[in-house]
């Protein structure tokens, strides 16, 4: 039995990884969900907006080392990160005006609007082929550690390593400093007030004297500012494919429905059990296990339940069991 | 006599191709309390509906205060004065009392919104204490309190309400008729559509019997509530 060991293999394996995985999908399920809440659809186009604003912070972040400027021990991305999210902004209040402000005129039926941002899915998918195309593209640099395995040995004299690698220490940072951001301008702030009454009581707000295209304007831009920061610092983390953006879509919506559709901390505290669920259904346990019993006990198994090519089942599977047994989620979304 | 403070004349018209009213006049004084009765399917909720802008007019007119606001729409009615409590969905469920009542003066500029919003909390003492409550966990007549309140946020000339006493129990409804004659004595108009005919018009300034869209009796409250006709097919004997 060697509990050390063994509690620094699960904080290296799963805790870390998935504190940075679940930031980064909060970052993207709140935009999901704000979406939802005040425009009152499913945004399949979130993932691929995501792709779109990380594309032009790679090249953003290209065109400042070109130029010598670097972020020292931090990734430059995070230079070029606020270029790329006023590019985001303005390219989903395009599309809100040449494509949604139509079907929100019209009173569309909340499906419709599905299908339609499936379609501006595919636009923005092909659009961020276009730019950056669809190769594989790292981005980070600066020091690649924030805690170095071995400077984490020799301090503590432990066999197993505990590695934080920058891009996951500044995720959570990132992700911790937008949801304070974010909780108090809807808490405090009058616009952000004047938000939750238009996604309470749409009727009762236009009542009151809100403008509502006001609040869409205002959702669209958080959303979308959140979008590309959950996307970079996913980059950042992993590397950057467009495609895998359009497959982070899954995990984003379980998380959202999870916390239940519309509730902001639902959506985050979603995130976080959808991270976990990935990383301790596809980890290999065996290494973990290995200090807790003999290691004759084990055999030659992984203890591994599904291979990490299956992930996206694990998404997939919280999203059905949650929809069959609770539907409106923890925190009773829509 | 001079024109009355807010008139809605001769308003025909319906939500789509089929009218609903006929002809149909309404109007109330400042301070005064007019009340809308009369059978299921009367208009009534309509008739006011029509005052506020909510659906479209082929004849008629509403005036207030001299001034044709037939065309403005209701937000834009809003700001001229006049305040709106809808039957039903009349408040934000998922904000605290507070924030409804913030929620409510959204359209003043003005510095006074925390004094009016402590002039609700004298008139309804209740929402002080559950100020910090969310509007949703409230019982049926807090919430009324609530949606009143709100609507009165923007220090409105006029005050219509739509059914205030649905669903709620007789002792809460005679505590909101109370709460009612205050706010018109304050020199707010009130025009107000009631189910419970009897106990309204007996706090009405002026009634209006409507059947099928049309003024079928108009006089002042206590008068309705003596005519036999009127109590023998609107109240029950």
């Amino acid at each position: 039995m060697d509990l050390l060991n063994a509690l620094v293999a699960f904080l290296n394996f799963i805790l870390v990884p998935g504190l940075a995985y679940g930031s980064q999908l909060a970052l993207g399920a709140l935009g999901i969900t704000l979406i939802f809440s005040v425009l009152r659809f499913s945004n399949f186009a979130h993932g691929d907006t995501m792709a779109f604003g990380t594309a032009f912070v790679i090249l953003f972040t290209w065109w400042f080392q070109s130029m010598g400027i670097t972020a020292g021990p931090l990734p430059t991305a995070l230079l070029a990160l606020p270029l790329g999210i006023l590019v985001t902004i303005a390219m989903v209040l395009a599309t809100d005006r040449a494509v949604y402000r139509y079907y929100r005129k019209v009173r569309a039926k909340p499906i419709i609007v599905v299908i339609v941002s499936t379609g501006v899915m595919f636009v923005m998918n092909g659009l961020v082929r276009m730019i950056i195309g669809t190769q594989e593209q790292n981005f980070t640099d600066g020091a690649r550690m924030w805690l170095n395995p071995q400077d984490f040995k020799a301090a503590t004299g432990l066999a197993e390593p505990l590695a934080i690698k920058t891009t996951q220490a500044i995720s959570v940072v990132a992700a911790v400093l937008c949801c304070i951001f974010l909780f108090w301008f809807l808490q405090k702030t009058r616009t952000g007030k004047s938000m939750r009454a238009y996604s309470d009581n749409e009727d009762l707000a236009l009542l009151s004297g809100i403008n509502p295209e006001r609040v869409v304007t205002i959702t669209w831009m958080i959303a979308g500012a959140l979008a590309c920061i959950a996307g970079t610092l996913y980059g950042l983390d992993k590397s950057y494919r467009g495609i895998v953006y359009f497959s982070l879509l899954m995990p984003m919506f379980a998380a959202a429905v999870v916390g239940g559709l519309g509730s902001p901390v639902g959506a985050v505290v979603g995130s976080f059990i959808v991270a976990f669920s990935e990383l301790i259904v596809t980890n290999a346990w065996k290494k973990i296990f290995g200090y807790l019993v003999p290691a004759d006990w084990l055999g030659d198994g992984l203890y591994q339940a599904l291979s990490t090519d299956y992930k996206v089942a694990v998404s997939f599977s919280i999203l059905i069991l949650v929809l069959l047994f609770r539907p409106q989620g923890i925190f009773g979304g829509k | 006599m001079s024109e009355p403070f807010l008139i809605g004349q001769n308003m025909t018209g319906g939500y789509g191709p089929v009218d609903i009213l006929h002809d149909c006049t309404l109007a109330v004084e400042p301070g005064e309390i007019a009340v809308i009765v009369g059978p299921n399917g009367a208009g009534k909720s309509t008739a006011m509906k029509a005052v506020f802008g909510m659906l479209n007019l082929r004849q008629g007119q509403v005036r207030l205060g001299g001034e044709d606001i037939t065309g403005l729409s209701p937000q834009a009615r809003v700001r001229k004065g006049m305040g709106f409590v809808p039957q039903t969905h009349n408040i934000f469920t998922g904000m605290t009392v507070e924030e409804n009542l913030e929620m409510g003066a959204f359209i003043r500029e003005d510095e006074g919104i925390a004094g009016t919003m402590e002039q609700i909390y004298d008139l309804f003492p209740i929402l002080r204490q559950k100020r910090y409550q969310k509007a949703g966990e409230l019982s049926g007549g807090q919430r009324q309190q609530v949606a009143v309140g709100r609507a009165l946020m923007t220090k409105p000339k006029v005050l219509m309400l739509d059914e205030p006493t649905a669903g709620v129990s007789p002792i809460v409804m005679d505590e909101l008729f109370d709460r009612i004659i205050e706010i018109a004595r304050t020199g707010i108009s009130i025009l107000m559509v009631e189910q419970n005919a009897r106990q309204a018009l007996d706090i009405a300034d002026k009634g209006y019997v409507l059947v099928q869209g049309r003024n079928r009796y108009t006089d002042t409250g206590q008068a309705l509530l003596a005519d036999p006709d009127v109590r023998k097919s609107f109240l029950g004997g």
